[in-house]
């Protein structure tokens, strides 16, 4: 099935709580040839954008647009043995939403995308306290930190991360880029926050990042 | 005089800006949040300060909005609301219930006696209700809540896949090493086989009768440890799970009876016999020929191996429709009950032993069975110390589809 038509088919099985085939639908898709990365891109990217502008002008209720959001990310996770049988490159990441987010589907589709293209990429959830993200950093001896926000509320807290980063010694050669929508609409806004760089979705983010290591 | 509502909520005046002019009920304890001149988009969460406008724009547009779910935070959480609005003159009535049955019982108390207003708001709830049949009620569950949950078990579900990954790849490493060492191996070994069976035979000169007995230990400890060598070979091709199988059509009774008849050779220098019966009906199979010789000459081998003299070991070989058994039967010691369980591992030897001294690897059960279930089969044994044992196999006659293993592209 053609990319468009299979992401009208994929939205509807979840609009209808129909996890299961949609999760079948997918796999076949995956099965018949189709890559995991425009899955990614042209299935689950468009989705979560529709989802967002249905609940955004009511007409969904808040309880789809959680189940649709879950069911992808489900869908997502059983994509992994794709994901994690790509060859290392010796590159090392860390990807992380910010404190307060609950959409984390767009940087966990980085993370993925860093570990397609080979690098070990360590996905840690929105609620993860700034110590504890600057450890792994450090712990996994990451080259970059990947950073981003879905709402300008959340950009503050962001940049206290960045800060963090420059300030603890042994992180100097981290490379931070950021994304998300605040970053989207207000081009020059990553340089506000301290970072290296922005990225407007996943693939730019992997390109960007192998210009800066 | 207003009614007593039985909804809870809040409930306010407003401008079509948004912008409180009155707060007519406040059950949910929002206190100073919801007074007058504060804007409606600052009391909800900003995650849903866009859809407040959009509430707002369809309110101003329509005289009615009805049913929008929009997030505040109550008692430190973020909660869901329902919110509906009802523009009255210059006026909008907008009120928040945590679920929609509560919003026209909160208008009823609002609005009390006034028959215009309360049929008007009746008359537009109704429509809302027969068209929001496709959206389910809720309580007052957090949905946050459960979306954190579920991003949390998401985030650690991919750290478990990628650190299977990860192992799988050091497993792997692992075998190539052990397959390159083995490899490496093998060579100086067969020269040293080479060379102390050229010793005991040297036509130019026999050895001494200490030194052939000293050679003969060193042929022997060597062919045992190209054996093993083999073995391992074997092992750390099929351990990690990739067994290539060769699958043909095969004459599975035409097989069996050459490993009888090759087993045959050494099991008469101990005077043992072995009996081959054969289902003249059995269906044809699917298999790994060279395989199946592996495991075939290795049951059968270890059965003569464990005979006493002038015993006997039965070899039989059924079928019907889908699946083909195998057995094979000694009657030497059998094995105790206590090391069944290491019968299929590596290296898992018993304490029996080779009636002729014979020495095993302890590999090649291990090999026998990752053989048998390659091929979609099972291997086991039925034993009892004193009693020996009989192996059985079965195998599916028609190969079962393969699972591909999955790559990136």
């Amino acid at each position: 099935m053609e990319a468009e038509p299979l992401a009208r088919r994929y939205l509807d099985l979840l609009l209808g709580s129909d996890r299961h085939r949609a999760s079948v639908l997918i796999l076949d898709a995956v099965g018949a040839g189709m890559h995991v990365r425009d899955v990614y891109l042209k299935v689950f990217q468009p989705t979560q954008r529709e989802v967002g502008r249905l609940w955004q002008t009511n007409q969904i209720s808040v309880a789809q647009e959680h189940f649709c959001t879950a069911a992808t990310q489900l869908i997502m996770s059983q994509l992994y043995p794709h994901i994690f049988s790509t060859e290392r490159n010796g590159h090392r990441m860390v990807a992380s939403g910010s404190v307060g987010e609950l959409h984390e589907l767009g940087i966990r589709m980085v993370a993925d995308f860093f570990e397609l293209a080979g690098w070990d990429s360590c996905y840690l959830g929105a609620n993860t306290p700034a110590a504890d993200l600057l450890r792994s950093v450090a712990d996994q001896q990451a080259e970059i930190l990947a950073l981003s926000a879905t709402i300008t509320y959340h950009v503050a807290a962001l940049e206290q991360v960045v800060r963090a980063v420059r300030a603890t010694p042994g992180l100097e050669r981290v490379r931070v880029l950021v994304g998300g929508n605040p970053f989207n609409a207000a081009p020059e806004l990553w340089r506000q926050v301290g970072a290296d760089g922005w990225a407007p979705d996943a693939g730019s983010a992997v390109i960007l990042a192998e210009t800066l290591v | 005089m207003p009614v007593e509502a039985t909804g809870r909520g809040l409930a306010i005046l407003c401008d079509v800006t948004g912008i409180v002019r009155q707060v007519l009920r406040d059950d949910l304890n929002l206190g100073p949040r919801l007074a007058p001149d504060v804007a409606l988009i600052e009391i909800v969460d900003p995650s849903s300060r866009g859809k407040t406008l959009s509430f707002l724009a369809e309110l101003r547009a329509n005289g009615t909005a009805l049913d929008w779910e929009l997030t505040l935070t109550l008692d430190g959480r973020p909660d869901t609301l329902h919110f509906a609005g009802l523009v009255l003159g210059k006026d909008a009535w907008v009120v928040g219930a945590r679920s929609r049955l509560e919003i026209p019982q909160l208008y009823e108390g609002l609005i009390g006696v006034n028959n215009e207003q309360a049929n008007a708001l009746r008359a537009a709830v109704k429509k809302q209700m027969s068209d929001g049949a496709r959206r389910n009620e809720h309580d007052a569950t957090t949905f946050a809540d459960i979306a954190r949950l579920n991003n949390e078990l998401g985030a650690l579900q991919r750290e478990l896949a990628r650190k299977n990954a990860q192992l799988e790849r050091l497993v792997e490493q692992q075998n190539q090493f052990i397959g390159m060492a083995a490899h490496d191996l093998r060579n100086p070994l067969s020269v040293i086989q080479a060379m102390s069976q050229f010793l005991l035979n040297d036509p130019r000169g026999a050895p001494t009768e200490r030194q052939a007995e000293l050679l003969a230990t060193v042929h022997r400890n060597s062919e045992f440890m190209f054996r093993l060598i083999e073995d391992l070979l074997d092992v750390s091709k099929i351990q990690a799970g990739k067994l290539e199988l060769d699958r043909v059509p095969t004459d599975l009774a035409a097989l069996v009876a050459r490993s009888v008849a090759l087993n045959q050779v050494l099991a008469e220098r101990k005077q043992i016999r072995i009996d081959l019966v054969t289902d003249p009906a059995l269906p044809p199979v699917e298999i790994d020929v060279a395989k199946l010789e592996q495991v075939l000459n290795n049951l059968i081998s270890n059965a003569v191996k464990f005979s006493p003299q002038g015993s006997s070991v039965e070899v039989r070989l059924d079928g019907s429709g889908d699946q083909v058994l195998l057995t094979v039967r000694d009657h030497g010691q059998g094995i105790q009950e206590s090391e069944i369980g290491k019968l299929f591992r590596p290296f898992g030897k018993t304490s029996t032993k080779g009636t002729a001294g014979e020495k095993s690897t302890g590999l090649g059960l291990v090999i026998c069975k990752r053989i048998v279930e390659g091929h979609g089969g099972t291997i086991d044994v039925e034993t009892r110390f004193g009693e020996g044992a009989l192996f059985r196999v079965v195998l599916p006659t028609v190969a079962l589809p393969i699972v591909a293993a999955p790559d990136g592209a």
